[in-house]
């Protein structure tokens, strides 16, 4: 039971990775984009979305409380400054993004909608850093410091996510947008930049092999999965709309399932001492509860993604105007 | 200040926020859908307008709402990793539910419904403001489950290291401490909206709105008093209800003299030594509490009788009330706000009543840690609900019509007239 509970908290993040991956990759192109006008086109490609796009953050910061109260508490502590960046992100984006067009600062708004995508990005980034590094969790079950947050690897890691979250934005700017010069922008930025995007990820896997953390226990799987990701993002490069954004989703996506294979049956991995490590099962909450949370929000996931497919039909063409 | 009066502060100060938009959007939500409902059934475009106008101030409303509710399901993690190492069990389950079945569904039917006027077939879009208000409330009732649950713990059975673990979940469902105080809540967030409805709409009749706005506004001042009066009737109602079930559940919450002794006396005998009475606070917020409620049922009783033939903007001598319901807007929200501290420290020193002190709940996380954290929410969190509200006033300001892009509908009777 645990491990199904783990696979649904998998496909809550993996979810969150590629929509709202998609919104903090369109908020830091903001900053690239040329006034007001093309601004607005920008942020209204993702408009009908956004909301459903973001909440895959609260679903999975959801399943973690409840199925795995004693993996939240200690993985937030171990990456403290790294969540805050998250949580100051989510608020700034999902503020920024709603009430831009509603006063006269937008350019505030603007940079503000950047700056939180780029910390969204980097702090995701960084939380898969510290998972692989490992935490300095002791016998009494707590963590103590943040020592990962000062290892190289870990920011590259950081930096890798911020690039195939920022190149997916473009290759979704690519393949919504309407027809025109700000489409052909989006589609350069893309063929410019997911080769180096695809490059950092192979050499933050490299960097991994490098520092060889003792947590990770399935190399093998976890660096076929994170090269499958970099090479997504080198194939996006070669496609062009929906083709190229399907090719960016696999590489937002497969980070999420890269980390937690090459840890498994772990999650949380001991720096200080081995006995101390938390797995899959330890994490979970009583079987009870996770038999409760199967019966009642287990069967809502479908209607959940039924609702949001129905949501991205429902706008499949393109709009122009911004509420 | 410790790490502990830190992370409290900036839970308090959160939840504090969170709440005064949530009080806006349960009852807000709710009166929309009732709009657009008539809209559809009767056709008349003034029920249009009036759905699109509150509809805006609704989803703007939203907009810092729906940011302060994420952090706080990121808090929990974050500074009380005790509560739900020790608890999680029990509490994180309705909690885990509330965010899959209520919050993820309604944010995207949300986002479908801004986006889907004018675009979406007339029924569809309505069904999907339902959509929103159903999931609005069920996210309120979850989340009642898992308050009611730190507040009188029911339904759990405790393993040798202390844990808890799920034992009963209808248990969960039939707490004392969750029926009342979710109707409570929720009679409290349509007074809300009813006042803010009829103060907006007063301010707009007596800055003049042009006569086609006049009939929007004068309905809408209508209904807000209506439902302000029927919301505050049962706030009040349901609120000293709770009187019973909280002298059972929580002896230390309300109890004064003699009776605080022998409170604090019989949680001494089976916790320990230790100071187990709230502050003065409590007693404070709650009388202040009644004294705003019964001041609002008071003033909405007698607006309600100047309703009767529109005697409210229609008689000079009766202006001075509309002038008085745009000034009360701030006062529910006060109320609100004084509720909450009641039921909140008046649970402490409790996280979890009788089961796991707030000591001993918190993160093991530095002072200087939590300072710059605290800091650093508070400063985005009350910027943007400040913006928000400098926004909202903006939107309530414009001339109805132009919402969602929308443009302006052909008037019918200007149409009967050209036949």
């Amino acid at each position: 039971m645990s491990n199904l509970w783990y696979a649904i908290l998998g496909f809550c993040f993996v979810a969150y990775f590629v929509l709202g991956g998609l919104d903090q990759g369109v908020a830091m192109l903001l900053p690239a984009l040329r006034g007001d006008g093309e601004r607005r086109a920008a942020l209204n490609a993702i408009g009908p979305m956004f909301l459903g796009n973001e909440v895959w953050a609260v679903g999975a910061a959801g399943v973690l409380v409840a199925a795995f109260p004693r993996l939240e508490g200690e993985l937030f502590g171990a990456a403290y400054p790294a969540v805050i960046a998250i949580v100051l992100g989510l608020l700034a984006l999902n503020a920024g993004v709603q009430l831009r067009s509603r006063g006269r600062w937008r350019s505030g708004f603007d940079a503000l909608i950047a700056a939180a995508g780029l910390a969204l990005a980097l702090g995701w980034g960084l939380l898969f850093g510290v998972l692989l590094h490992g935490v300095p969790l002791d016998a009494d079950g707590h963590v103590h410091g943040q020592p990962a947050l000062s290892d190289p690897w870990v920011w590259l890691t950081a930096v890798a996510n911020a690039m195939l979250v920022f190149v997916h934005g473009a290759a979704y700017l690519g393949w919504r947008l309407e027809d025109g010069p700000l489409r052909a922008r989006m589609h350069r930025v893309l063929v410019r930049f997911a080769p180096i995007a695809a490059g950092v990820a192979v050499l933050a896997v490299g960097g991994w092999y490098v520092a060889a953390p003792d947590g990770v226990r399935n190399p093998v799987a976890g660096t076929v999965l994170a090269l499958a990701a970099a090479g997504a993002a080198f194939a996006a490069s070669f496609a062009t709309g929906g083709r190229a954004f399907a090719a960016t989703a696999v590489a937002c996506a497969l980070p999420v399932l890269a980390a937690a294979s090459a840890l498994f049956p772990a999650v949380l991995a001991s720096t200080l001492d081995p006995g101390a490590t938390v797995t899959v099962g330890d994490a979970a909450a009583g079987g009870d509860t996770l038999r409760l949370l199967a019966l009642g929000a287990a069967p809502l996931l479908p209607v959940l993604v039924a609702v949001q497919a129905a949501c991205w039909w429902l706008f499949r063409r393109r709009t122009s105007l911004y509420w | 200040m410790s790490a502990l009066e830190y992370a409290r502060l900036q839970f308090g100060l959160t939840a504090s926020l969170h709440f005064l938009f949530v009080a806006v959007t349960l009852g807000l939500v709710l009166l929309v859908a009732y709009l657009q409902t008539r809209y559809v059934v009767s056709g008349k475009p003034v029920y249009g307008r009036m759905a699109r106008y509150w509809g805006l101030l609704y989803a703007i409303n939203y907009a810092v709402g729906i940011a302060t509710g994420l952090v706080m399901e990121f808090e929990i993690g974050l500074n009380w990793s005790g509560l739900s190492r020790l608890t999680g069990d029990v509490f994180g389950a309705p909690l885990a539910l509330e965010t899959l079945i209520a919050f993820v569904l309604e944010s995207t039917l949300l986002g479908m419904w801004i986006f889907g006027w004018g675009r979406l077939g007339k029924k569809l879009h309505l069904a999907l403001i339902w959509g929103v208000a159903a999931t609005a409330l069920l996210s309120a009732f979850w989340v009642m489950v898992s308050n009611a649950f730190l507040q009188h713990p029911v339904g759990y059975a405790r393993d040798a290291d202390g844990t808890v673990r799920l034992a009963d979940f209808g248990a969960l469902l039939s707490n004392s401490a969750l029926w009342f105080a979710l109707a409570h809540a929720v009679a409290a967030a349509l007074t809300t909206c009813g006042i803010l409805m009829a103060g907006i709409s007063a301010w707009r009749i007596r800055k003049a709105a042009k006569p086609d706005d006049h009939d929007l506004f004068r309905r809408s001042l209508r209904l807000g008093i209506h439902i302000g009066l029927i919301g505050t009737f049962f706030t009040i109602g349901v609120g000293y209800a709770q009187f019973g079930p909280i002298d059972d559940n929580q002896p230390t919450k309300l109890a004064d003299g003699d009776k605080a002794i022998a409170a604090q006396a019989d949680m001494v005998a089976r916790f320990g030594p230790g100071h187990y009475l709230p502050g003065d606070i409590v007693g404070t917020s709650l009388d202040s509490m009644i004294g705003i409620a019964n001041l609002l049922f008071l003033v909405l009783f007698v607006v309600q009788l100047l309703t009767i033939r529109d005697t409210l903007i229609r008689r000079r001598w009766a202006r001075p009330a509309l002038w008085l319901l745009t000034a009360m807007i701030p006062l529910p929200f006060a109320a609100a706000i004084l509720g909450w501290m009641v039921r909140e420290e008046g649970r402490q020193p409790w996280a979890v009543y009788g089961l796991l002190k707030t000591a001993d709940a918190v993160s093991p996380m530095s002072a200087g840690a939590l300072r710059a954290s605290t800091l650093l929410f508070t400063v985005l969190v009350a910027g943007l609900a400040l913006v928000d509200w400098w926004l909202l006033a903006r939107a309530a300001a414009r001339p109805p019509g132009g919402e969602f892009g929308m443009e302006e509908e052909a008037q019918p009777e200007l149409e009967e007239v050209a036949a």
